[in-house]
């Protein structure tokens, strides 16, 4: 039962990994297994541990750090970043071809 | 009290607490960074700006363990050779001429002087031998160039190396690695991946006052938020050397020092060599003075 969950917590771990990864993040698995090993030094069930954990071992460089700070928020929180005003699409989206979700730059945090 | 290394402590809260005993402020990002590093035995790369508090944070995870603090100073054109270990040129002449004179001079003497005696330890090699009683810093790693980080990430993986005629030198057990980046230039890749990741910026105006009145117990409170704020409203101005947090802390023991209660002009006009270190920096900041202390 502990495995279950325990492989259950790596699971969204390195799902997370992915997301990063999907958003442009130049995450390698060396960078997963390291997040999941820090990750276990700690308390997984907390979330600024895994907020922090993720931000030494999966992020190398300051400009990615806003970007980390959103997928995380979006992954883990189900915050959705604001939207600013778009023009509305009248014409509808044909069945089948990719629609683009445009995502607007985040601030950069006052993270210290 | 502790006659061998410590263990690291179990939690952040314990390290961040450990750390405040040696008056030193890390905020959770830091501390779980640095936490990790001790558990997993990773290095930690510590980039930011000039005086936040990079160095002083390997520093002091030393003194929180009991360990050895081996530092190696990076600059530019630092050789491996430097860092690492160096042959006593002078002593090995010295011995030949001594043995040459004695006549005592043979067919081994030249072999024997690639030999302990000779060899002069530098940061790396002491790292090596010192292993798990001591925490390495290497300062300023993005002043040296390249090649030089290539060969530390060789040492960073393997923690050993080969002198000829000596032999291998194997850690036992690895240090502790910090390494800081003021971020002169981009470090290469494979070196970061190495390493666990850190950004330290200038602490907040609430973290600077604890910061001030963690150093200095007993300042006027008026005082210390006066002159964290006005330290912040300089890093805005378009220094050359913006002035870190130990510069802060310099400028309130420089303000007791002169007696004075209240940063107004003159006080900070007489007491800003304390803060700002570069000429055409004072200039600049001179100009600016009434906004810098200006209340509010």
């Amino acid at each position: 039962m502990a495995d279950a969950a325990a492989s259950d917590i790596v699971d969204r771990l390195v799902a997370f990994g992915h997301a990063l990864r999907d958003e442009g993040l130049p995450v390698g698995s060396d960078d997963v297994l390291a997040f999941c090993s820090a990750v276990a030094t700690l308390n997984p069930g907390d979330q600024e541990d895994v907020f922090w954990s993720g931000r030494a071992t999966l992020v190398h460089r300051r400009e990615h750090l806003p970007l980390y700070d959103e997928i995380f928020r979006q992954f883990f929180l189900g915050i959705r970043p604001p939207r600013r005003d778009e023009p509305i699409l009248e014409k509808p989206v044909p069945v089948g071809s990719s629609g683009t979700l445009n995502i607007p730059d985040s601030e950069p945090g006052d993270q210290p | 009290m502790t006659d061998a290394a410590a263990a690291p402590p179990a939690t952040v809260p314990e390290l961040q607490d450990a750390l405040r005993s040696v008056g030193y402020l890390a905020d959770r990002g830091l501390a779980t960074a640095a936490h990790i590093g001790l558990q997993l035995g990773r290095p930690i790369l510590l980039e930011g700006e000039v005086g936040v508090g990079k160095t002083e944070l390997a520093k002091c995870l030393a003194a929180i363990q009991g360990r050895e603090l081996i530092r190696l100073q990076c600059y530019e054109g630092i050789d491996t050779y430097q860092a690492l270990y160096e042959w006593d040129y002078a002593r090995q002449m010295l011995h030949v001429r001594a043995l040459s004179e004695q006549e005592l001079a043979d067919a081994t003497t030249v072999s024997g002087l690639y030999a302990e005696e000779f060899l002069l330890e530098r940061p790396l090699l002491k790292a090596i031998r010192a292993g798990g009683n001591a925490v390495l810093l290497v300062d300023e790693i993005d002043r040296a160039d390249d090649e030089f980080e290539a060969f530390l990430l060789e040492l960073l993986s393997d923690f050993q190396i080969t002198i000829p005629e000596v032999g291998t030198v194997a850690a036992t057990s690895r240090p502790t690695v910090v390494l800081t980046s003021n971020r002169t230039r981009e470090l290469h890749d494979a070196l970061k991946r190495r390493c666990l990741y850190h950004w330290i910026g200038y602490p907040s105006l609430e973290e600077e006052l604890e910061i001030v009145r963690l150093r200095i117990p007993g300042v006027a409170d008026a005082l210390a938020a006066k002159v964290v704020q006005a330290v912040h409203r300089l890093r805005d101005l378009d220094l050359a050397k913006p002035p870190g947090v130990a510069e802060t802390i310099d400028w309130v023991d420089a303000l007791g020092v002169v007696d004075v209660q209240e940063l107004d002009r003159q006080a900070a006009a007489d007491t800003l060599g304390a803060v700002i270190k570069d000429r055409d920096d004072v200039e600049l900041v001179e100009a600016e003075l009434d906004r810098v202390v200006a209340d509010g």
